[in-house]
């Protein structure tokens, strides 16, 4: 009983991303990503944060519209700042990167939708994030472990 | 003003965010309360933070406000409003300084990650974990320190299958054939497993490597292991700490060692 896929019963997850967070990733973390999923694309119980196909849809419309001021997007400044935060980089980083998120266009929050293989990924990366009914995280995925179905 | 002005910012806003939205909290990092209250403690008593400029000032006003907060609020409701009032406000100065520092920074190299070193657990017994799951749960960890590859399970070559093809694609580094037995336990099988990697192989010629994965060998096989194949490495993963018991290191030393050599 050693995969996600066996604890949870279900054999893949899916994910919303935006691009600035994968962007960061790659060039600071090694192209490890932090990412929560859920096991459907579109849990009926998760709030719209998430649930991967509306934060799609979302963040989709948001783009296409150039919409600077929307929430979600302020949202997503602060949940990237309290990542880089959390982080192991240096100082120096971590003001490059927060200066990076301040003064993002609109156009760097599009979204990306994941689908990730759970019966490749151990049991033990697996974090109950406990907000919602479906929402776990994984947080050291690395390509191989990826799918990307909308890009 | 320096970078750890805004460091320091960041985790007062982070700090604060722990005791107001914990499940945002645990969704962002995986350090404790504690951790972020030392390192903090830890920045505050640096040299350049006993200096007297505004920044300095500001932040050791803030951080002394978020222990206030947390020991004099009289109602969760008070300390949730106050402390999500004190995460908003340090998030946004944060902000507003690394603007400021970077342009008035250079471009600055970046620090290399501190890469920590797996470790290589000894091996338990064996439990029920199938046949496809153990090998793809190594394969996905040796792709780790592997990133150039992209695994293909299943593959056809010719006539056959291998359990699991990694290609290096456009990279140059060798190709690497892997077939997984999840328990040899004879000389026998250890043969017939090594024999059909060399079948396979064949077509790739001299450059490419040769993996056998499994979950447990019997004595007699670890110790002839290098009799039956010099050029095929035989690698014990434990699916129970998702780590290489044996053979992992010098496997991947092996494989930089000849990328090296073609790059």
């Amino acid at each position: 009983m050693s995969t996600i896929a066996r604890h949870l019963g279900k054999g893949f997850g899916y994910s919303c991303q935006a691009w600035l967070a994968i962007d960061i990733a790659d060039r600071y973390f090694g192209s490890i990503y932090r990412a929560w999923f859920a096991t459907s694309l579109n849990p009926q119980l998760n709030g719209s944060s998430s649930n991967p196909l509306v934060l799609f849809q979302e963040l989709d419309r948001i783009v296409h519209t150039n919409d600077f001021h929307h929430s979600r997007i302020d949202q997503l400044r602060v949940r990237l700042t309290n990542w880089i935060a959390g982080s192991s980089l240096s100082a120096p980083d971590v003001a490059n990167i927060l200066s990076e998120i301040a003064s993002a266009p609109v156009a760097a929050f599009r979204p990306q939708l994941w689908k990730l293989d759970l019966s490749n990924i151990h049991v033990s990366r697996l974090v109950s994030l406990g907000q919602f009914p479906d929402e776990y995280q994984v947080r050291d995925l690395i390509p191989a472990e990826i799918r990307v179905i909308v890009p | 003003m320096s970078p750890e002005h805004v460091q320091l910012l960041a985790l007062i806003a982070l700090r604060a965010l722990a005791d107001y939205d914990p499940v945002e909290f645990r969704r962002s990092t995986d350090l404790s309360k504690r951790e972020i209250d030392e390192r903090i403690d830890r920045m505050l008593a640096t040299t350049d933070m006993v200096g007297v400029d505004e920044e300095t000032h500001e932040i050791r006003a803030r951080v002394e406000e978020l222990r206030s907060v947390e020991r004099e609020a009289e109602s969760q409701v008070e300390l949730s409003f106050l402390l999500r009032q004190l995460s908003t406000s340090s998030l946004q100065r944060a902000h507003q300084l690394a603007l400021r520092y970077r342009r008035s920074a250079g471009p600055r190299s970046r620090e290399p990650r501190q890469e920590t070193a797996p470790a290589i657990s000894v091996l338990k017994s064996s439990r029920a974990v199938s046949e496809v799951e153990y090998l793809r749960l190594a394969v996905m960890r040796l792709l780790r320190e592997l990133p150039e590859y992209v695994p293909v399970f299943e593959y056809r070559w010719r006539n056959r299958f291998i359990d699991c093809f990694l290609d290096p694609g456009v990279t140059g580094f060798p190709p690497i054939l892997i077939e997984g037995k999840k328990q040899i336990g004879s000389v026998e099988e250890a043969k017939r497993v090594v024999s059909q990697l060399k079948q396979a192989a064949s077509g790739w010629g001299r450059d490419s490597f040769t993996v056998v994965i499994t979950t447990s060998v019997s004595a007699s096989v670890e110790q002839l292991w290098p009799e039956l194949s010099r050029q095929t490495h035989l690698l014990i993963f434990d699916p129970e700490t998702n780590e290489f018991a044996q053979g992992g290191e010098k496997f991947l030393a092996a494989v930089r060692i000849k990328s090296a050599g073609r790059g």
